[in-house]
């Protein structure tokens, strides 16, 4: 059979459609199965995970030991305020991500563009809280271990030189920095990578010829 | 159109339901930003190809019937058995075996779109578009010839 007698197989299929608005309703108050819908729900729950583990957390350390340990809690406000940074900056994205009127090669570059972005925001955010969190609570340690009773190998002590503690923090962060590098990389790459990879060959196909 | 689409990028019918779903609700979501610069139709395409190329489907391995199909009456069963209908699923089956952009191209040439209307959908200039077109046809006649 001719390409042209499909055409006019195509062209005679004309499916009915209703257009009751119940059923336009109906679908319309379902939740958006998209991508950049589903990151927006997983922004969002992000974000009030965030709001109340952190803000728990905050009002624990500022109020607990006599006020003793409220350098946590500044230190928390503080990954907190970098986390709006962080959150408005992917709400940002996606709300690019979300205009699909534009033709499909510019879309998809949109698409690529924006999604290789946000995994790079997420990998490096989510990498840079480790090394910053150890740093803090390393010098935190050191200059509460008064309070907390010493007697092991991260507190200097007289049987631990400052030069020892420092070795075994800066060894502990390395490691558990790059332990979380990879294991932030294979997360965001199963949620987002895959999907990008999708994109970025189609986007590739388009262009394949272009002169 | 909406449900062509459908039936070119999925394959069974409960992914064909949730795209369904997914482009009515970017349409409607759109319809504010159309400023009719370009034809009502074009701007239809557009979002109903970037839904399906850009979306996220699941690969099912059963078949999972949601809800009796409420849209359409020819799509709703390919086991069918008219002769007609029966070209028609030979047809998406061979479509559905060629890449996205491949579909989308085929899809625009069963409509009979210009070169000039498949470079404003798809953005991909119209020498290009005729070098990949001819590959597509080419395919597409491979996949059609009875074994």
């Amino acid at each position: 059979m001719e390409l042209d007698q499909w055409k006019e197989i195509w062209q005679a299929d004309t499916p009915a459609t209703h257009t009751d608005h119940q059923i336009l309703r109906a679908l319309l108050d379902k939740k958006s199965g998209s991508p950049v819908a589903r990151m927006k729900r997983n922004l969002n729950a992000e974000l009030w995970l965030i709001i109340i583990s952190y803000g728990a957390a905050i009002l624990f350390y500022f109020f607990a030991f006599d006020g003793r340990m409220i350098e946590i809690s500044w230190f928390m406000l503080m990954i907190g305020a970098f986390f709006i940074v962080y959150y408005i900056r992917k709400r940002k994205l996606l709300r690019e991500m979300e205009d699909l009127s534009s033709h499909v090669k510019s879309n998809l570059e949109k698409q690529v563009q924006s999604l290789e972005t946000y995994i790079r925001i997420y990998l490096v955010g989510g990498t840079a809280l480790i090394p910053i969190s150890m740093l803090f609570f390393g010098w935190l340690m050191y200059t509460k271990s008064r309070y907390i009773s010493p007697g092991n190998i991260f507190f200097p002590s007289e049987q631990n030189p400052l030069w020892k503690v420092i070795a075994v923090w800066v060894m502990l962060t390395v490691i558990i920095t790059v332990v979380m590098y990879f294991i932030n990389k294979w997360y965001v790459r199963k949620l987002y990578g895959r999907h990008a990879e999708k994109l970025r060959a189609v986007l590739d196909e388009m262009k394949g010829d272009d002169q | 159109m909406i449900h062509k689409v459908c039936h070119v990028y999925c394959h069974n019918p409960g992914d064909r339901d949730d795209l369904f779903q997914e482009i009515v609700i970017q349409l409607w979501k759109a319809w504010p930003g159309f400023r009719g610069e370009s034809r009502f139709s074009t701007w239809m395409y557009r979002i109903a190809l970037n839904t399906a190329i850009s979306g996220l489907r699941r690969n099912r391995h059963q078949t999972v019937y949601l809800e009796p199909s409420l849209f359409t009456d020819s799509l709703k069963d390919e086991s069918d058995t008219t002769e007609k209908e029966e070209k028609l699923a030979t047809l998406y089956a061979a479509i559905r075996r060629l890449s996205e952009l491949e579909r989308a191209m085929i899809m625009l040439y069963l409509e009979d779109k210009t070169y000039e209307e498949m470079e404003e959908i798809l953005g991909v200039n119209q020498n290009s578009l005729r070098v990949k077109m001819n590959r597509a046809k080419e395919k597409l006649r491979r996949l059609t010839k009875p074994s």
